[in-house]
C-alpha cells in the first residue's frame, strides 16, 4: 500500500492519464454487467429490471434442450477453428513478408493497399461478396474458367466456411499485420548484424531472430483469440447466410439474434450470452495456463 | 538472450495496449438517435384555448424519408395544423430500424403523446401494451370525442371486430383499407411472349408448366420463372393446393400449410420445375434487385411482383433490348381449370401498420382524440388522400384528379415520391387507405388497372381461408414464438432441400414427424384458441 502511494506520488501524471481509460471500462463495461442478471429472470419491459420475476436456469435449460443446440455449438467451434488455423497466421506471415521488402516506397504502397479493405464497411464488403459470388459474379466467372460448374456459391453449405474465412483474411490481413510489424521494429538491429557476421541468410534470420522476437505478441494474441472461441461476429454471417447454408453457417450469435432480437426474448438471448461468456472465460484461463507451462509466455 | 526477451515483452505489451486502445476508440458505441424527452403540455388542461402541441412518434416510409427530415415539411401536416390548430413535434426513427427503436422508446419510459406503430406486433399483443402502460384504452374517448371514427365503426361491425382486442377494447386510430385493392401483388408474365407463342395466360399449374417450358425453349429464358425466397415460402404458388405457406384456415380450423399432406405435392412440383430449369436456380439467395434485373433483361418471363412499384416501374421504362416488352397479370394459380383460387397474399382491411395510439403520457387525450378523429372525416380523408384542391388535385366531374404536380412532377419526383411529399396516401396511416379513386390514378397503365381487377376478383374467398388478426395472450405469445422460431428455421431449410433436390421427397414423412416433435400441434392449439376468442369478440 505504501509502495503504491509512493509510486503514485512519483508518477502522478501517468496515473492521471490512465484515469479516463479506467473510467471508460468501469462505466461502459463493468457497470452494465448487472444487466446479465436478466438471464435468470423473465424480463418484461413494463415491469422493469427489478420487478421481473426470477426463473432460475429455465432459459439455459431451454437452450440446451433446443433442437439446434449441438449444431450451433459445432458450427461456432468449427468456424473459429478455421479462423485460428488460417486467419490467425495470415497477418504474421504477411508481416514477415513485408519486413523483407527492401524498397521503402514499394513497401509503403503495399501496406496502404492492404490496409484499405479494413476500412470498408462490413455491409459493403458483404454486398461485394454476394455480387462476386453470384451466378454471373466475377469470382464465379474465374472459377468457371478454371473448370467449376456455374452456380451461386453462397447457396451451398459446403463453401460457406471457406468464403467466410477467405474474405476475413482478405479484409483483415493488412490491418492485422500492423501489430506484428510494430513488434518487428522493436527487435534490436544489432542482432541482425551479429547474425549476418555469422553468415546467417535471410531465412535463418527470420527463423532465429524475427520470429522469436515477436513470439510473445503472437502468444498474447493467440490466447486472446482462444478466449473468443465461442464468439463469431454475427453481422457478417447474417449478411451472408440463408436457409440453404444454415447447416454450416448458423452459429450461436445468429441464433441469439433471430431468437432474442427478432422475437424480443431478451432473457433467453442474455442467457445464451452468459453461457458464451462463461465458456470463453474458462478457455481463456486454460489457454493462459497452458501457455505459461509450455512456453513461459502468458497474459498474466 | 533473457534481456532481449524482457525487452520484447515490454514492447509486446505496449503494442497490444496501444492497438486495443485504438480499437476501443474505434468501436465506441454509436449514439442512437433516441428521441428526447417528450414535450409535456401542462398548460393544455388549465387553458383549453391555448394551442395544443403534441409529440408524435412515427416511422417514415422510404419515399418520404428521402425527401424530408420531418413530416412537418409535408403539405398535408402543414394544412392539418392550419385546419385543427394542433401543432405536432415529430420524432422519426431511422428508416429500417423502427422495431429496435420502438423497443428503446418503450423501454426508456419516455413516451411521446402519440405513437404510430403496428401494435399487433407488440410482444404479447395490444392488451399487453395496455397493461404495460404504453397505450391508453380508447373506448370512452371514442364514444365522446371521436364522432367520425365511432360512426364508421358502428356502420362497419366487421371492421370493428378486427380493430378491437379479445376483450372489446379499442386501442388505436387504425389505418383501414376502404378500396377494392387489398390484393396489390401477384403473378405477372410477359404478354408479348405469350402472344408471340400463341399461349393463353396460365391459370392452372399444368398450364404454367407449358408456358414456362415454352419460355425456356422458344424464348431462350434462362430462368423462366423467377422469385425470391420470401415469395417461395409465402402464400403464392402453394395457394394452388389450397393450403397456406404458414397458418391458414380450413373450415374454421387452424392449419399449418407446411404440415399438410398437400405440401408434399407442392414441393414435388417446385422440385420438378427446379430440376427442369423452369424455376430460377437462384431463387433462394437472390434479392429483389437481382430478380428485377432478370425481368428487365428478359432472362425471366414470369415473376411475382406488386402492381404499383413493380409492374408500374417495368412498364414505365421499357428496356431497349426488348422494345415489345409488355406485361399481363395472371390469376392466382389453381390445380383444376374452372376452380377459384382460395389462398393468396392480401392486406387485411385493418392494416395494422400505421395505427396511432394515445399514450398515458398524453396530458390532453380528449383533444388528441378529436384531432385524430378529423382524419376519419370526409374533409380530413380528402386532405390526406388528395391534398389541397387547386394545388395537388382538381375536381373533374365530381371526382378528384391529381394535378401534374403529382402525376408529372416538374422536379422529377416519381408519383410515389410526390404523393409522400404532399399527402399521406401511399402507405398505411391513421384513417382510410387504399381509396379506389386514388388507386385508379396511382396505377396509371391499363395493364395495372387490369391487374388490380384480376388479383382482387376472388378476394372474398379469403374469408374462409385466411386467419384473421387474432391475438395471443402474453403467456401464449411467448410459448408460441419459442416453438415457431425453431419450426420456421427447420421448415425453411427443409423447403429448400426438397425443392433443390438435396433431400429426396420420400423423406417428407420424416420431416412431418420432426415438425410434430418440435411442437407444431401445440402451436396450432394456441392459434385455434386465439381464433375462438376472436370469433367471440
Amino acid at each position: 500500500m505504501n509502495g503504491l502511494l509512493k509510486d503514485y506520488r512519483k508518477h502522478k501524471y501517468l496515473y492521471f492519464m490512465i484515469l479516463p481509460v479506467v473510467l471508460y471500462y468501469f462505466i461502459f463495461h463493468y457497470v452494465p454487467m448487472y444487466g446479465a442478471l436478466i438471464a435468470f429472470k423473465d424480463f418484461r419491459i413494463a415491469e422493469g429490471f427489478l420487478a421481473s420475476p426470477w426463473v432460475g436456469f429455465q432459459h439455459f435449460i431451454s437452450f440446451f434442450d433446443s433442437y439446434y443446440f449441438w449444431r450451433l455449438l459445432k458450427n461456432t467451434l468449427i468456424l473459429n477453428l478455421y479462423m485460428l488455423v488460417f486467419s490467425f497466421p495470415a497477418p504474421i506471415i504477411f508481416a514477415l513478408l513485408i519486413n523483407e521488402i527492401v524498397g521503402s516506397r514499394f513497401k509503403r504502397v503495399v501496406q496502404t493497399v492492404t490496409y484499405l479493405p479494413h476500412f470498408i464497411s462490413l455491409i459493403v464488403v458483404c454486398g461485394m461478396i454476394t455480387q462476386f459470388l453470384a451466378r454471373d459474379g466475377i469470382i464465379t466467372d474465374l472459377l468457371v474458367w478454371l473448370g467449376m460448374e456455374r452456380q451461386v456459391l453462397l447457396a451451398h453449405p459446403q463453401y460457406f466456411r471457406a468464403i467466410y474465412v477467405i474474405s476475413d483474411i482478405w479484409q483483415g490481413v493488412g490491418w492485422g499485420s500492423i501489430i506484428y510489424l510494430a513488434a518487428i521494429m522493436g527487435i534490436n538491429p544489432e542482432l541482425y548484424e551479429a547474425s549476418r557476421m555469422d553468415g546467417a541468410n535471410r531465412w535463418r534470420q527470420i527463423f532465429h531472430i524475427t520470429l522469436p522476437g515477436i513470439t510473445p505478441i503472437i502468444v498474447i494474441l493467440f490466447i486472446l483469440k482462444i478466449g473468443n472461441m465461442l464468439d463469431v461476429g454475427f453481422e457478417k454471417i447474417i449478411l451472408l447466410y440463408n436457409p440453404n447454408t444454415y447447416v454450416t453457417a448458423d452459429v450461436i450469435s445468429t441464433f441469439v439474434y433471430r431468437k432474442g432480437l427478432q422475437s424480443f426474448e431478451f432473457s433467453y438471448a442474455t442467457a445464451i450470452g452468459v453461457f458464451q461468456a462463461v465458456i470463453n472465460f474458462i478457455l481463456l484461463i486454460a489457454a493462459n495456463r497452458f501457455s505459461k507451462k509450455i512456453s513461459e509466455n502468458s497474459l498474466w | 538472450m533473457p534481456h532481449v526477451q524482457r525487452k520484447g515483452w515490454n514492447a509486446a505489451i505496449a503494442t497490444v495496449l496501444g492497438v486495443s486502445l485504438l480499437a476501443a476508440g474505434c468501436s465506441t458505441p454509436q449514439n442512437n438517435e433516441t428521441p428526447n424527452a417528450p414535450v409535456t403540455n401542462t398548460q393544455g388542461n388549465e387553458n383549453p384555448s391555448a394551442p395544443l402541441k403534441l409529440s408524435y412518434w412515427a416511422a417514415m416510409p422510404g419515399d418520404a424519408a428521402r425527401l424530408m427530415k420531418n413530416y412537418n415539411e409535408s403539405l398535408f401536416y402543414q394544412e392539418l395544423e392550419k385546419k385543427t390548430g394542433v401543432s405536432v413535434e415529430f420524432q422519426h426513427p431511422a428508416v429500417g430500424s423502427q422495431a429496435e427503436q420502438f423497443n428503446l422508446l418503450v423501454a426508456s419510459g419516455n413516451l411521446p403523446d402519440v405513437i404510430e406503430y403496428n401494435f399487433t406486433h407488440y410482444p404479447g399483443g395490444p392488451e399487453k401494451a395496455i397493461s404495460d402502460r404504453v397505450i391508453l384504452p380508447l373506448n370512452d374517448l371514442i364514444e365522446s370525442h371521436a364522432p367520425n371514427f365511432k360512426k364508421y365503426l358502428d356502420d362497419n361491425p366487421a371492421i370493428k371486430k378486427e380493430v378491437i382486442t379479445d376483450s372489446g377494447t379499442i386501442y388505436s386510430f387504425p389505418a383501414i383499407g376502404v378500396g377494392n385493392s387489398n390484393v396489390s401483388s401477384g403473378m405477372m408474365l410477359r404478354q408479348d411472349w405469350l402472344e408471340e407463342l400463341g399461349l393463353e395466360t396460365p391459370e392452372t399449374i399444368e398450364e404454367w408448366t407449358t408456358v414456362l417450358r415454352a419460355f425456356k425453349e422458344q424464348k431462350g429464358a434462362t430462368s423462366p420463372l423467377t422469385m425470391t425466397l420470401g415469395e417461395m415460402t409465402g402464400d403464392r404458388f402453394v395457394g394452388a393446393w389450397n393450403i397456406g405457406g404458414s397458418f391458414y384456415l380450413d373450415n374454421g380450423e387452424v392449419k399449418y400449410g407446411p404440415y399438410e399432406a398437400a405440401y408434399k405435392e407442392f414441393l414435388t412440383q417446385m422440385n420438378a420445375w427446379y430440376e427442369e430449369g423452369l424455376l430460377d436456380q437462384d431463387f433462394s439467395t437472390q434479392d429483389n434487385n437481382a430478380k428485377d434485373g432478370k425481368v428487365v433483361n428478359s432472362h425471366s418471363g414470369a415473376f411475382i411482383s406488386s402492381i404499383g412499384s413493380g409492374m408500374g416501374r417495368f412498364l414505365n421504362a421499357i428496356p431497349e433490348s426488348a422494345p415489345t416488352f409488355d406485361l399481363v397479370a395472371a390469376q392466382h394459380p389453381v390445380l383444376e381449370k374452372g376452380t377459384e383460387p382460395t389462398v393468396f397474399v392480401a392486406a387485411y382491411d385493418f392494416r395494422g401498420d400505421g395505427s396511432a395510439v394515445i399514450t398515458p403520457a398524453n396530458q390532453n387525450p380528449e383533444a388528441t382524440a378529436e384531432w385524430l378523429d378529423y382524419l376519419f372525416s370526409e374533409e380530413g380523408n380528402n386532405l390526406k388522400t388528395f391534398g389541397v384542391e387547386g394545388l395537388t388535385y382538381e375536381m373533374v366531374d365530381g371526382s378528384p384528379i391529381y394535378t401534374d404536380l403529382i402525376t408529372n412532377n416538374p422536379d422529377g419526383l416519381t408519383v410515389g415520391e410526390a404523393m409522400s411529399m404532399y399527402m399521406r396516401v401511399a402507405t398505411p396511416a391513421p384513417g382510410y387507405v387504399g381509396d379506389d379513386r386514388y388507386n385508379q390514378q396511382y396505377y396509371k397503365f391499363e395493364q395495372q388497372k387490369e391487374a388490380m381487377t384480376i388479383f382482387n376478383q376472388y378476394y372474398s374467398n379469403l374469408e374462409n381461408t385466411r386467419l384473421p388478426r387474432v391475438t395471443q395472450t402474453a403467456d401464449e405469445a411467448q410459448e408460441l414464438s419459442s416453438i415457431m422460431a425453431e419450426i420456421e428455421t427447420y421448415k425453411d431449410e427443409m423447403l429448400l432441400r426438397f425443392v433443390m433436390g438435396l433431400e429426396p421427397i420420400e423423406n417428407f414423412d420424416k420431416y412431418v414427424a420432426q415438425l410434430q416433435s418440435m411442437g407444431i400441434e401445440r402451436a396450432l392449439e394456441l392459434r385455434q384458441a386465439a381464433l375462438e376468442r376472436y370469433k367471440n369478440r
